[in-house]
Protein backbone atom coordinates (compact mmCIF):
# COMPACT_ATOMS: atom_id res chain seq x y z
CA UNK A 1 0.00 0.00 0.00
CA UNK A 2 1.75 3.71 -0.64
CA UNK A 3 1.36 5.50 2.39
CA UNK A 4 1.22 8.33 1.00
CA UNK A 5 -2.10 8.08 -0.58
CA UNK A 6 -3.58 7.95 3.35
CA UNK A 7 -2.18 11.60 3.72
CA UNK A 8 -4.63 13.09 1.61
CA UNK A 9 -7.64 14.17 3.41
CA UNK A 10 -9.87 12.05 0.87
CA UNK A 11 -8.36 9.33 1.11
CA UNK A 12 -8.65 9.42 4.62
CA UNK A 13 -12.36 9.64 4.73
CA UNK A 14 -12.71 7.11 2.09
CA UNK A 15 -10.90 4.83 4.67
CA UNK A 16 -13.10 5.30 7.48
CA UNK A 17 -15.96 5.12 5.30
CA UNK A 18 -15.22 2.08 4.30
CA UNK A 19 -14.24 0.83 8.16
CA UNK A 20 -17.45 2.30 9.05
CA UNK A 21 -19.36 0.26 6.49
CA UNK A 22 -17.70 -3.20 7.48
CA UNK A 23 -18.61 -2.89 10.81
CA UNK A 24 -22.05 -1.73 10.28
CA UNK A 25 -24.64 -4.55 9.20
CA UNK A 26 -26.56 -4.17 6.01
CA UNK A 27 -30.11 -2.60 6.40
CA UNK A 28 -31.27 -6.02 5.18
CA UNK A 29 -29.71 -8.21 7.62
CA UNK A 30 -32.01 -10.52 9.17
CA UNK A 31 -33.35 -9.85 12.80
CA UNK A 32 -31.79 -12.58 14.59
CA UNK A 33 -34.35 -13.74 17.37
CA UNK A 34 -33.61 -17.60 18.25
CA UNK A 35 -33.02 -20.83 17.07
CA UNK A 36 -34.21 -24.06 16.25
CA UNK A 37 -33.51 -25.74 19.38
CA UNK A 38 -35.16 -29.43 18.30
CA UNK A 39 -35.15 -30.79 14.91
CA UNK A 40 -37.42 -33.54 14.17
CA UNK A 41 -37.86 -35.12 10.59
CA UNK A 42 -38.26 -32.98 8.03
CA UNK A 43 -38.28 -28.92 9.01
CA UNK A 44 -38.31 -26.54 6.56
CA UNK A 45 -37.48 -22.90 6.47
CA UNK A 46 -38.40 -19.90 4.25
CA UNK A 47 -38.44 -16.52 4.00
CA UNK A 48 -38.17 -13.02 1.61
CA UNK A 49 -35.09 -14.09 0.65
CA UNK A 50 -35.21 -18.47 0.97
CA UNK A 51 -38.04 -18.27 -1.99
CA UNK A 52 -37.63 -22.33 -1.90
CA UNK A 53 -38.18 -24.28 2.19
CA UNK A 54 -35.03 -25.91 2.77
CA UNK A 55 -34.20 -28.43 5.17
CA UNK A 56 -32.92 -27.04 8.73
CA UNK A 57 -31.24 -28.40 11.39
CA UNK A 58 -30.61 -27.93 14.89
CA UNK A 59 -28.78 -24.90 15.97
CA UNK A 60 -30.35 -23.00 12.89
CA UNK A 61 -30.99 -19.19 13.39
CA UNK A 62 -33.92 -17.65 12.77
CA UNK A 63 -35.06 -14.44 12.48
CA UNK A 64 -37.50 -12.28 11.58
CA UNK A 65 -39.75 -13.20 8.73
CA UNK A 66 -38.77 -16.79 8.58
CA UNK A 67 -41.60 -19.32 8.23
CA UNK A 68 -40.86 -22.88 9.54
CA UNK A 69 -42.80 -25.55 8.07
CA UNK A 70 -42.76 -29.62 9.92
CA UNK A 71 -43.74 -32.29 7.11
CA UNK A 72 -45.10 -35.66 8.69
CA UNK A 73 -43.86 -37.25 11.63
CA UNK A 74 -41.86 -34.41 11.93
CA UNK A 75 -41.52 -31.73 14.73
CA UNK A 76 -39.55 -28.49 15.88
CA UNK A 77 -38.96 -26.19 18.98
CA UNK A 78 -38.22 -22.94 18.30
CA UNK A 79 -36.13 -21.19 21.56
CA UNK A 80 -35.97 -17.25 21.50
CA UNK A 81 -33.56 -15.55 23.41
CA UNK A 82 -35.89 -14.79 26.47
CA UNK A 83 -35.96 -18.91 26.42
CA UNK A 84 -40.20 -18.23 25.52
CA UNK A 85 -40.12 -21.77 23.45
CA UNK A 86 -42.41 -22.21 20.36
CA UNK A 87 -43.47 -26.22 19.50
CA UNK A 88 -44.76 -26.52 16.59
CA UNK A 89 -46.42 -30.81 15.93
CA UNK A 90 -46.46 -32.35 12.71
CA UNK A 91 -47.77 -30.81 9.31
CA UNK A 92 -47.92 -27.21 11.12
CA UNK A 93 -46.38 -24.05 10.05
CA UNK A 94 -45.45 -20.80 11.66
CA UNK A 95 -43.95 -17.51 10.97
CA UNK A 96 -42.27 -15.03 12.96
CA UNK A 97 -43.52 -12.01 12.45
CA UNK A 98 -41.70 -9.69 15.48
CA UNK A 99 -39.62 -10.31 18.42
CA UNK A 100 -37.67 -7.80 20.37
CA UNK A 101 -36.45 -8.46 23.71
CA UNK A 102 -34.56 -5.94 26.35
CA UNK A 103 -33.33 -7.90 28.92
CA UNK A 104 -35.00 -7.59 32.46
CA UNK A 105 -36.97 -5.04 30.93
CA UNK A 106 -38.93 -6.02 27.93
CA UNK A 107 -40.30 -8.37 25.28
CA UNK A 108 -42.69 -8.29 22.30
CA UNK A 109 -43.20 -11.35 20.65
CA UNK A 110 -45.55 -12.06 17.67
CA UNK A 111 -46.03 -15.18 15.16
CA UNK A 112 -48.73 -16.30 12.91
CA UNK A 113 -49.66 -20.29 13.02
CA UNK A 114 -51.70 -21.19 10.09
CA UNK A 115 -51.92 -24.53 10.64
CA UNK A 116 -51.27 -27.68 13.08
CA UNK A 117 -50.78 -27.49 16.56
CA UNK A 118 -48.03 -25.52 18.94
CA UNK A 119 -47.36 -25.04 22.12
CA UNK A 120 -46.33 -21.63 23.73
CA UNK A 121 -44.15 -21.26 26.79
CA UNK A 122 -43.07 -17.90 27.94
CA UNK A 123 -39.72 -17.19 28.89
CA UNK A 124 -37.45 -15.41 31.52
CA UNK A 125 -39.56 -13.05 33.44
CA UNK A 126 -39.58 -9.14 32.23
CA UNK A 127 -41.08 -6.19 33.73
CA UNK A 128 -43.00 -5.54 30.52
CA UNK A 129 -44.42 -8.49 28.21
CA UNK A 130 -46.78 -9.15 25.39
CA UNK A 131 -46.67 -11.97 22.97
CA UNK A 132 -49.33 -12.70 20.42
CA UNK A 133 -49.67 -15.29 18.32
CA UNK A 134 -52.26 -14.99 15.62
CA UNK A 135 -54.36 -18.07 13.54
CA UNK A 136 -56.47 -17.42 10.22
CA UNK A 137 -59.41 -16.98 12.40
CA UNK A 138 -58.39 -15.10 15.20
CA UNK A 139 -55.36 -14.60 18.01
CA UNK A 140 -54.44 -15.19 21.05
CA UNK A 141 -52.72 -12.80 23.08
CA UNK A 142 -50.55 -14.70 26.36
CA UNK A 143 -49.09 -13.63 29.40
CA UNK A 144 -46.67 -15.74 31.19
CA UNK A 145 -47.82 -18.92 30.41
CA UNK A 146 -47.84 -21.90 28.79
CA UNK A 147 -50.56 -22.37 25.78
CA UNK A 148 -51.00 -25.27 23.37
CA UNK A 149 -53.46 -24.71 19.95
CA UNK A 150 -54.42 -26.41 17.50
CA UNK A 151 -55.36 -24.79 13.92
CA UNK A 152 -57.09 -26.89 11.30
CA UNK A 153 -58.39 -30.59 11.07
CA UNK A 154 -57.37 -32.14 14.17
CA UNK A 155 -58.96 -29.14 16.20
CA UNK A 156 -61.92 -29.67 14.38
CA UNK A 157 -62.15 -33.26 15.04
CA UNK A 158 -60.96 -33.12 18.82
CA UNK A 159 -64.33 -30.13 19.04
CA UNK A 160 -66.53 -32.97 17.75
CA UNK A 161 -66.05 -35.09 20.97
CA UNK A 162 -66.56 -32.46 23.14
CA UNK A 163 -69.39 -32.37 25.02
CA UNK A 164 -69.59 -28.54 25.49
CA UNK A 165 -69.02 -28.04 21.55
CA UNK A 166 -72.17 -30.26 20.73
CA UNK A 167 -73.53 -29.03 17.51
CA UNK A 168 -71.13 -26.88 16.32
CA UNK A 169 -70.37 -26.37 12.56
CA UNK A 170 -66.58 -26.42 12.17
CA UNK A 171 -64.88 -25.90 9.10
CA UNK A 172 -61.94 -28.23 9.14
CA UNK A 173 -59.09 -26.26 7.39
CA UNK A 174 -59.25 -23.16 9.96
CA UNK A 175 -60.87 -24.37 13.25
CA UNK A 176 -59.21 -23.20 16.04
CA UNK A 177 -58.87 -24.62 19.48
CA UNK A 178 -56.75 -23.15 22.39
CA UNK A 179 -56.33 -24.72 25.45
CA UNK A 180 -54.38 -22.57 28.78
CA UNK A 181 -52.02 -24.87 30.67
CA UNK A 182 -50.47 -22.87 32.97
CA UNK A 183 -49.28 -21.59 35.42
CA UNK A 184 -52.08 -22.06 37.73
CA UNK A 185 -52.53 -20.30 40.98
CA UNK A 186 -51.49 -23.16 42.93
CA UNK A 187 -48.06 -23.15 40.91
CA UNK A 188 -44.71 -23.69 42.21
CA UNK A 189 -41.55 -21.64 41.80
CA UNK A 190 -43.12 -18.09 42.05
CA UNK A 191 -44.26 -17.82 38.12
CA UNK A 192 -46.95 -15.61 36.94
CA UNK A 193 -50.36 -16.82 36.83
CA UNK A 194 -50.96 -17.86 32.91
CA UNK A 195 -53.90 -15.66 31.43
CA UNK A 196 -54.73 -15.94 27.72
CA UNK A 197 -57.14 -14.14 25.37
CA UNK A 198 -58.14 -15.58 22.58
CA UNK A 199 -60.41 -12.87 20.02
CA UNK A 200 -62.22 -13.35 16.94
CA UNK A 201 -64.81 -11.77 15.27
CA UNK A 202 -64.41 -8.87 18.12
CA UNK A 203 -65.25 -10.85 21.05
CA UNK A 204 -63.01 -11.78 23.20
CA UNK A 205 -62.56 -15.33 25.55
CA UNK A 206 -60.32 -15.03 28.66
CA UNK A 207 -58.67 -18.23 29.85
CA UNK A 208 -57.50 -17.97 33.41
CA UNK A 209 -57.31 -21.16 34.74
CA UNK A 210 -55.38 -24.61 33.29
CA UNK A 211 -57.31 -26.59 31.06
CA UNK A 212 -59.51 -24.02 30.05
CA UNK A 213 -60.42 -24.31 26.36
CA UNK A 214 -61.55 -21.82 23.87
CA UNK A 215 -62.61 -22.49 20.62
CA UNK A 216 -63.16 -20.61 16.92
CA UNK A 217 -65.07 -22.99 14.38
CA UNK A 218 -64.68 -21.10 11.46
CA UNK A 219 -63.81 -17.96 9.86
CA UNK A 220 -65.89 -15.03 11.20
CA UNK A 221 -67.18 -16.71 14.12
CA UNK A 222 -66.55 -15.40 17.87
CA UNK A 223 -64.81 -18.08 20.29
CA UNK A 224 -66.81 -20.17 22.39
CA UNK A 225 -65.39 -20.48 26.03
CA UNK A 226 -64.07 -20.59 28.19
CA UNK A 227 -65.05 -24.07 28.63
CA UNK A 228 -62.85 -26.89 30.76
CA UNK A 229 -61.22 -29.12 27.74
CA UNK A 230 -61.89 -32.82 28.61
CA UNK A 231 -59.12 -34.98 30.51
CA UNK A 232 -59.40 -37.21 27.03
CA UNK A 233 -59.51 -33.89 24.97
CA UNK A 234 -56.76 -32.67 26.88
CA UNK A 235 -54.83 -35.87 26.51
CA UNK A 236 -55.67 -35.36 22.09
CA UNK A 237 -53.71 -32.19 22.97
CA UNK A 238 -50.58 -33.57 24.66
CA UNK A 239 -50.86 -36.17 21.58
CA UNK A 240 -50.44 -33.86 18.70
CA UNK A 241 -47.60 -32.44 20.69
CA UNK A 242 -45.85 -35.39 22.25
CA UNK A 243 -47.38 -38.57 21.03
CA UNK A 244 -47.76 -41.05 23.04
CA UNK A 245 -45.00 -43.83 22.07
CA UNK A 246 -46.44 -47.82 22.89
CA UNK A 247 -43.57 -49.20 22.98
CA UNK A 248 -41.95 -47.37 25.71
CA UNK A 249 -38.28 -48.03 27.30
CA UNK A 250 -38.39 -49.66 30.44
CA UNK A 251 -37.68 -48.60 33.28
CA UNK A 252 -36.22 -45.71 31.49
CA UNK A 253 -33.46 -43.40 32.96
CA UNK A 254 -34.99 -42.67 36.27
CA UNK A 255 -34.32 -45.94 37.59
CA UNK A 256 -30.38 -45.16 36.68
CA UNK A 257 -30.85 -41.49 38.05
CA UNK A 258 -32.62 -42.64 41.50
CA UNK A 259 -31.75 -46.26 42.46
CA UNK A 260 -34.01 -47.63 44.67
CA UNK A 261 -31.82 -47.27 47.47
CA UNK A 262 -32.18 -43.36 46.99
CA UNK A 263 -33.41 -41.78 49.86
CA UNK A 264 -36.79 -40.27 49.92
CA UNK A 265 -35.94 -37.24 50.27
CA UNK A 266 -33.70 -36.81 47.31
CA UNK A 267 -36.69 -38.64 45.65
CA UNK A 268 -38.44 -35.79 46.00
CA UNK A 269 -36.23 -32.84 45.58
CA UNK A 270 -35.42 -34.76 41.78
CA UNK A 271 -38.65 -35.08 41.29
CA UNK A 272 -40.02 -31.87 42.24
CA UNK A 273 -37.18 -29.30 41.28
CA UNK A 274 -37.30 -26.95 43.82
CA UNK A 275 -37.26 -27.24 47.93
CA UNK A 276 -38.60 -23.99 48.38
CA UNK A 277 -42.23 -25.47 49.44
CA UNK A 278 -41.55 -28.49 50.12
CA UNK A 279 -42.82 -30.27 53.83
CA UNK A 280 -40.34 -32.83 55.67
CA UNK A 281 -41.67 -35.71 56.33
CA UNK A 282 -40.98 -39.04 57.82
CA UNK A 283 -38.72 -40.50 54.70
CA UNK A 284 -39.24 -38.16 52.30
CA UNK A 285 -40.17 -34.32 51.45
CA UNK A 286 -43.21 -34.08 50.14
CA UNK A 287 -43.45 -30.94 47.50
CA UNK B 1 1.88 14.11 10.17
CA UNK B 2 2.65 10.61 8.03
CA UNK B 3 2.94 8.86 11.45
CA UNK B 4 0.02 10.33 12.79
CA UNK B 5 -2.41 9.28 9.60
CA UNK B 6 -1.38 5.57 9.80
CA UNK B 7 -2.13 5.26 13.79
CA UNK B 8 -5.43 7.08 13.07
CA UNK B 9 -6.33 4.82 10.23
CA UNK B 10 -4.73 1.38 11.93
CA UNK B 11 -7.14 3.37 15.05
CA UNK B 12 -10.08 2.87 12.93
CA UNK B 13 -9.15 -0.07 11.28
CA UNK B 14 -8.72 -1.47 14.90
CA UNK B 15 -12.27 0.31 15.95
CA UNK B 16 -13.69 -1.91 13.45
CA UNK B 17 -12.32 -5.04 13.97
CA UNK B 18 -13.30 -5.26 17.36
CA UNK B 19 -17.08 -4.00 16.28
CA UNK B 20 -17.54 -6.80 14.37
CA UNK B 21 -16.18 -9.42 16.32
CA UNK B 22 -18.71 -11.29 17.66
CA UNK B 23 -16.74 -12.55 20.73
CA UNK B 24 -13.89 -12.03 22.08
CA UNK B 25 -11.69 -15.25 23.09
CA UNK B 26 -11.10 -16.19 26.92
CA UNK B 27 -7.73 -15.23 26.88
CA UNK B 28 -8.48 -11.83 26.11
CA UNK B 29 -8.56 -9.31 28.61
CA UNK B 30 -11.45 -8.14 27.77
CA UNK B 31 -13.05 -11.16 28.08
CA UNK B 32 -14.13 -10.57 31.87
CA UNK B 33 -16.56 -7.22 30.81
CA UNK B 34 -17.84 -9.03 27.91
CA UNK B 35 -21.21 -10.89 27.75
CA UNK B 36 -21.81 -14.24 26.15
CA UNK B 37 -23.38 -14.44 23.16
CA UNK B 38 -26.76 -15.67 23.52
CA UNK B 39 -26.97 -17.70 20.76
CA UNK B 40 -24.08 -19.74 22.20
CA UNK B 41 -26.20 -20.24 25.15
CA UNK B 42 -29.31 -20.95 23.09
CA UNK B 43 -26.72 -23.89 21.37
CA UNK B 44 -25.90 -25.16 24.31
CA UNK B 45 -29.22 -26.04 26.02
CA UNK B 46 -30.23 -26.89 22.87
CA UNK B 47 -27.09 -29.62 22.29
CA UNK B 48 -27.53 -30.83 26.48
CA UNK B 49 -31.29 -31.95 25.87
CA UNK B 50 -30.11 -33.62 22.48
CA UNK B 51 -29.38 -36.81 24.75
CA UNK B 52 -31.70 -38.40 27.54
CA UNK B 53 -29.71 -38.18 30.39
CA UNK B 54 -27.84 -34.63 30.38
CA UNK B 55 -31.55 -33.65 29.01
CA UNK B 56 -32.92 -34.68 32.22
CA UNK B 57 -30.29 -33.52 34.42
CA UNK B 58 -30.47 -29.86 32.94
CA UNK B 59 -34.48 -30.00 33.72
CA UNK B 60 -34.30 -31.19 36.64
CA UNK B 61 -31.56 -28.41 37.90
CA UNK B 62 -33.95 -25.68 35.92
CA UNK B 63 -36.73 -26.67 38.06
CA UNK B 64 -34.21 -26.30 41.09
CA UNK B 65 -34.20 -23.00 40.11
CA UNK B 66 -37.66 -22.51 40.10
CA UNK B 67 -37.37 -22.40 36.07
CA UNK B 68 -40.32 -24.92 35.38
CA UNK B 69 -41.45 -23.82 32.16
CA UNK B 70 -37.62 -23.65 31.35
CA UNK B 71 -37.72 -27.02 32.19
CA UNK B 72 -40.75 -28.06 30.45
CA UNK B 73 -39.45 -26.92 26.96
CA UNK B 74 -35.95 -28.65 28.07
CA UNK B 75 -38.50 -32.26 28.69
CA UNK B 76 -40.27 -31.10 25.60
CA UNK B 77 -36.84 -31.09 23.67
CA UNK B 78 -35.89 -34.69 24.66
CA UNK B 79 -39.42 -36.00 24.33
CA UNK B 80 -38.85 -35.24 20.96
CA UNK B 81 -35.57 -37.15 19.88
CA UNK B 82 -36.57 -39.66 22.94
CA UNK B 83 -40.22 -40.21 22.63
CA UNK B 84 -39.96 -43.92 24.26
CA UNK B 85 -38.63 -42.15 27.51
CA UNK B 86 -40.52 -43.19 30.37
CA UNK B 87 -38.58 -40.72 32.34
CA UNK B 88 -39.01 -38.15 30.46
CA UNK B 89 -42.90 -38.42 30.15
CA UNK B 90 -42.84 -38.63 33.87
CA UNK B 91 -40.85 -35.77 34.34
CA UNK B 92 -43.23 -34.20 32.11
CA UNK B 93 -46.15 -34.75 34.11
CA UNK B 94 -44.74 -33.89 37.09
CA UNK B 95 -43.82 -30.31 36.07
CA UNK B 96 -47.10 -29.70 34.62
CA UNK B 97 -48.74 -30.55 38.10
CA UNK B 98 -45.88 -28.20 39.47
CA UNK B 99 -46.98 -25.07 37.39
CA UNK B 100 -51.12 -26.40 38.53
CA UNK B 101 -51.52 -27.79 35.53
CA UNK B 102 -53.05 -31.09 37.47
CA UNK B 103 -55.65 -32.09 34.62
CA UNK B 104 -52.80 -31.80 32.14
CA UNK B 105 -49.76 -34.20 34.48
CA UNK B 106 -52.63 -36.30 35.29
CA UNK B 107 -53.37 -37.28 31.14
CA UNK B 108 -49.68 -37.55 30.51
CA UNK B 109 -49.16 -39.71 33.38
CA UNK B 110 -51.74 -41.91 32.60
CA UNK B 111 -50.04 -42.57 29.57
CA UNK B 112 -47.12 -44.73 31.79
CA UNK B 113 -47.38 -48.08 33.47
CA UNK B 114 -46.98 -47.58 37.22
CA UNK B 115 -45.48 -51.30 36.66
CA UNK B 116 -42.54 -49.53 35.04
CA UNK B 117 -41.40 -47.55 38.07
CA UNK B 118 -40.90 -48.17 41.46
CA UNK B 119 -43.59 -48.02 44.06
CA UNK B 120 -41.74 -44.96 45.91
CA UNK B 121 -41.65 -42.53 42.57
CA UNK B 122 -44.81 -43.84 41.70
CA UNK B 123 -46.35 -42.79 44.55
CA UNK B 124 -44.19 -39.80 44.91
CA UNK B 125 -45.72 -38.63 41.44
CA UNK B 126 -49.51 -39.45 42.48
CA UNK B 127 -48.60 -36.47 45.66
CA UNK B 128 -46.92 -34.37 43.97
CA UNK B 129 -50.15 -34.32 41.12
CA UNK B 130 -52.46 -34.70 44.11
CA UNK B 131 -53.82 -37.84 42.50
CA UNK B 132 -56.54 -39.57 44.67
CA UNK B 133 -57.57 -36.69 46.38
CA UNK B 134 -60.39 -35.55 43.95
CA UNK B 135 -58.69 -31.91 43.22
CA UNK B 136 -56.75 -33.19 39.64
CA UNK B 137 -60.38 -32.79 37.58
Amino acid sequence: MNAAVLTSPKALFLAFIAAFIAVTPAASAPVRVGIAASVVGDVRLNNASIKKAVKIKRRQRLAWGDTVQTKSKSKVQIMLLDRSTLTLASNARLTINKFVYDPGKSRSTSATVSTGAFRFMSGRRTKKSSAKVNTTTGSIGIRGTVVDGIVGKRAAKIAKDEPFLDGVDSDKDTATLIVLRGPGAATAGGLDVGLADVTAAGETVSLTEPALAAYIPRPGAPPIGPFRLSQPGLAKVQDELAPRVTNANKGGLLKTLIPAAVAGAVLGAILTGGEEDCVPAPGANIC
Amino acid sequence: MKSFNQRWFAAVFLFGSFASSPAVSAQDPVAESTPVDPFVELDQLADASAEEESGLLLAQEQAKRGEFLEALGTIERVLALHPKSDSARILHAVYLCRIDDLPGGEAELGKLKEKRFSEELWAQTQKICKLGTGEAQ
